[in-house]
């Protein structure tokens, strides 16, 4: 683009965002200033022409316009959907056609527009019983009813962390804001829909979660593309605040298509005594995908485990990982990354443990499995302390299926390809200490189905 | 009519020539044991039997059940009827011997989903000893101890059903009660399927609760005497394999 | 954090000061607290946020009734006369928020 094509998408974005923010909105004062900040630091990095990301492939941002989706009309349930997309959403995580099993609500957004909200007969029970003890709402309607959301608004990430944030947090529409109150544990996890329905599409959602003292929740968000859509950037910034002694799980399956970059930016704040885990999964093809987690534990006796679990199909461009800062008492954290390279794609898998107590323990596993002679991973495993009574380990492998195990398989029965479908499948399964059983059945089907579907 | 015909058989590894002419005949329901010195070749018999590309048979034919198994790679041999029970089985991380046992049967791996409590691979762990709570869960072999191994590999053999049961050490490592077991099981299986085992050991003990038919001495990649169990494990015993193979070379 | 591709560009004065906490960068992760070389230069305060807002109280052990969300935090740097300007804080700070 030349700097005046630049220059006339800018324009045009601001105009579509002063629109979006007093007429369609009525955004509070607060963040209109924060969004006009975001975006000066957005037109600063746009001309200096830095990189879209430190990580990650680079592309042109502006390629890619929040302001072009047509509005979508409300939906009576999710079952709504075309066939294709309920299908392709219940791949990847999401509950649909028997009345969203297993799930306590539901929000679905397509494109900037929030489609759906409901929840089930399980999350009525608990509302029953704990009025207003779960909030779910779409993150710009609860922005007018929680003024404090000012103060936790893009704190755990600065908005000039690169330029994919600054345009996030200058531009974004929609997202879901979660609030669970002191004490209710919700015990089935609400699912957070994103679908891109419009070629070409910036979707820049916001998701923000607070869990306050001993609560539960577990947030699952399926990120997913329209068939008929395959060019597109889909990117939201995630904040999670765990309170003391809560338990908090944020899911965040990616299933798009080839055309498409992914930008999550995840930051997690996790108090004493609480428990963080995430799965960051990838099971759909893209042209990128990069995010980099971030949590702090800063509590004392917090425990994380990140988990990333990617498949790399055709040319996509993977670049994942996660940091945890250990800096409360008696921290303990795990960050794995299990990835299967296929076709052209390349793989890096980045991890990074930072010690600043003494009683505290981190554990970073990278293992990548090869199955094309032209897929590529690498493994970048980082730790660092200064505190002598850190205990920090690591381990990264990369190789391809040993022939001893897949001869030991066919031996029992099993071709060649049932043998690498069942040795690979093990590979992406990964235990996770209290983490549920069922739900992490639920999701290896998930990661089965696509290995199946589109790797083997 | 011979069930397993091994007929002047050379397989090679590399370069290296490890069997030279072996001859085996085996009926159908029948135990055969195979003796031998380490590192004489009864592993790669079994092996080369199984079809592992690495095995090359430079001369001669492997029949089984009227087929030659020339061309036919390993998933084919073993759908066939062959099943190996490995003296040393590899760990395969993240797969579960539960679900093996359950693909064997051409059962989907378990889904608590859908079945809350598992009951098919069960029986086969509990069958050869090992505890189920603990055996399900595991990857095989991964931290398994040499019995527990052992009796990992026969409790897949057992789900096979197949008609040749080639079992490779099945006794090394076992102490004596699980050797009873394990022998008792085994002789089990063969009542019920009438299939044919070919069971390498070193020792009598196991062959108590099996009544072999015919014992193979095995010396340096040749087959170098067939006969009656009882009467050559006895000269072997007294002469010890150097000996014995000095005496009929 | 320290993935920013901005170096922002801190001044290191010439004469080693005191530095300063940008109460809107931090993040509560005391982590300039734990590399203080000096004990109690450094403190941690953690605001709570979400005063008397919720309805419901739960299974919550009952001697942690009062807990509240906390966000941000710091008070760092109380004790300004003991500090020894070893810059430990401001290097380790994962948001830049200790500054000059």
């Amino acid at each position: 683009m030349s700097p005046e094509e630049r220059k006339k998408v800018l324009r045009e974005l601001e105009e579509s965002n002063r629109e979006y923010e007093e007429e369609k909105k009525g955004f509070p004062e607060w963040l209109k200033r924060e969004r006009e900040r975001a975006r000066v630091i957005f037109k600063e990095f746009d001309e200096k022409g830095f990189p879209v990301g430190r990580f990650g492939m680079d592309f042109d941002v502006l390629e890619y316009r929040p302001d072009i989706a047509p509005k979508h009309p409300a939906r009576e349930s999710l079952k709504e959907l075309d066939e294709d997309m309920i299908v392709a959403a219940e791949k990847s995580g999401q509950s649909i056609r028997e009345e969203e099993k297993d799930r306590t609500g539901s929000k679905l957004q397509e494109d900037e527009d929030t489609t759906y909200l409901g929840v089930t007969e399980y999350g009525r029970s608990l509302l029953k019983n704990y009025p207003e003890g779960l909030i779910v709402e779409d993150i710009e309607d609860a922005v007018l009813k929680y003024p404090w959301i000012e103060k936790l608004w893009s704190h755990i990430h600065p908005m000039n962390l690169d330029k994919y944030t600054a345009f996030n947090a200058g531009f974004s529409r929609g997202g879901v804001f979660v609030w669970v109150k002191k004490g209710v544990k919700v015990e089935l996890p609400i699912q957070a829909c994103f679908f891109v329905e419009t070629q070409m599409y910036a979707q820049l959602p916001r998701i923000l979660i607070v869990a306050e003292p001993y609560s539960k929740i577990h947030v699952i968000s399926g990120c997913l593309a329209q068939p008929a859509c395959d060019l597109g950037l889909h990117g939201c910034i995630t904040e999670i605040y765990a309170g003391e002694g809560s338990e908090t799980t944020y899911s965040m399956i990616h299933n798009f298509r080839e055309g498409f970059h992914i930008r999550p930016k995840i930051g997690v704040v996790v108090d004493d005594n609480a428990t963080f885990i995430e799965n960051f999964i990838i099971i759909g093809d893209c042209l990128s995908d990069q995010a980099y987690p971030t949590a702090v534990l800063r509590g004392d006796n917090s425990r994380a485990v990140i988990r990333c679990i990617a498949l790399g199909l055709k040319s996509a461009d993977i670049d994942i990982g996660s940091t945890l800062i250990l800096s409360g008492e008696n921290t303990r954290g795990e960050l794995i990354s299990r990835v299967v390279a296929t076709d052209e794609s390349k793989i890096r898998m980045r991890g990074n443990l930072k010690a600043y107590a003494n009683n505290v323990r981190g554990h970073l596993e990278c293992r990548g499995l090869l199955l094309s002679d032209t897929a590529r991973a690498w493994a970048y495993p980082q730790l660092r302390s200064t505190f002598p009574g850190a205990n920090l380990t690591h381990e990264a492998a990369i190789g391809k299926i040993a022939e001893e195990e897949l001869y030991y398989l066919m031996g029992r029965g099993l071709t060649e390809g049932e043998a690498t479908s069942m040795i690979a499948r093990g590979f992406l399964d990964v235990e996770t200490p209290g983490f549920p059983p069922l739900l992490r059945h639920e999701i290896n089907q998930v990661i089965a189905t696509s290995l199946e579907e589109k790797v083997l | 009519m011979s069930f397993l015909e091994v007929e002047d058989l050379y397989v090679s590894i590399g370069d290296k020539e490890v069997l030279r002419g072996i001859d085996l005949s085996m009926k159908r329901g029948e135990v055969h044991v195979l003796m031998g010195p380490n590192a004489c070749g009864k592993t790669t018999l079994a092996l080369a039997i199984l079809g592992y590309p690495a095995y090359k048979v430079t001369r001669g034919a492997i029949i089984f059940d009227g087929q030659n198994l020339a061309g036919k790679d390993i998933p084919q041999r073993a759908k066939l009827g062959i099943a190996l029970a490995y003296q040393s089985p590899p760990d395969v991380r993240g797969v579960k011997l539960r679900d093996v046992i359950r693909l064997i049967a051409g059962k989907e791996p378990w889904n608590p989903l859908v079945e809350p409590e598992e009951k098919f691979a069960t029986q086969f762990i509990e069958r050869v000893g090992l505890d189920p709570d603990f055996f399900l869960t595991r990857d095989i072999n991964l931290g398994f101890s040499g019995g527990e191994k052992k009796r990992s590999e026969l409790a897949q053999v057992f789900a096979m059903r197949s008609r040749l049961m080639i079992l490779d050490e099945p006794d090394s490592g076992v102490d004596i009660d699980s050797i009873k077991l394990i022998g008792k099981e085994i002789s089990k299986v063969i009542e019920e399927l009438g299939n044919a085992v070919l069971i390498i050991t070193h020792h009598r003990h196991i062959l108590q609760y099996l009544k072999p038919d015919v014992a193979h001495i095995m010396y340096d990649g040749r087959v170098i005497s067939s006969g009656a169990p009882e009467e050559l494990i006895s000269k072997i015993e007294e002469k010890g394999y150097d000996g014995y193979a000095k005496k009929i070379l | 954090m320290t993935e920013k591709i901005i170096r922002k560009e801190v001044a290191v004065p010439r004469e080693p000061k005191v530095p300063e906490t940008i109460e809107e960068f931090c993040i509560g992760c005391n982590i300039c607290v734990k590399v203080c070389p000096v004990k109690d230069v450094n403190i941690s305060v953690k605001e709570p946020l979400l005063e008397g807002v919720f309805s419901v109280i739960a299974e919550i052990p009952l001697d942690k009734m009062g807990a509240k969300v906390a966000i941000t935090s710091s008070e760092t740097c109380t004790l300004p006369e003991f500090c020894i300007k070893c810059q430990r804080c401001v290097e380790e700070c994962p948001t830049d928020a200790r500054t000059f």
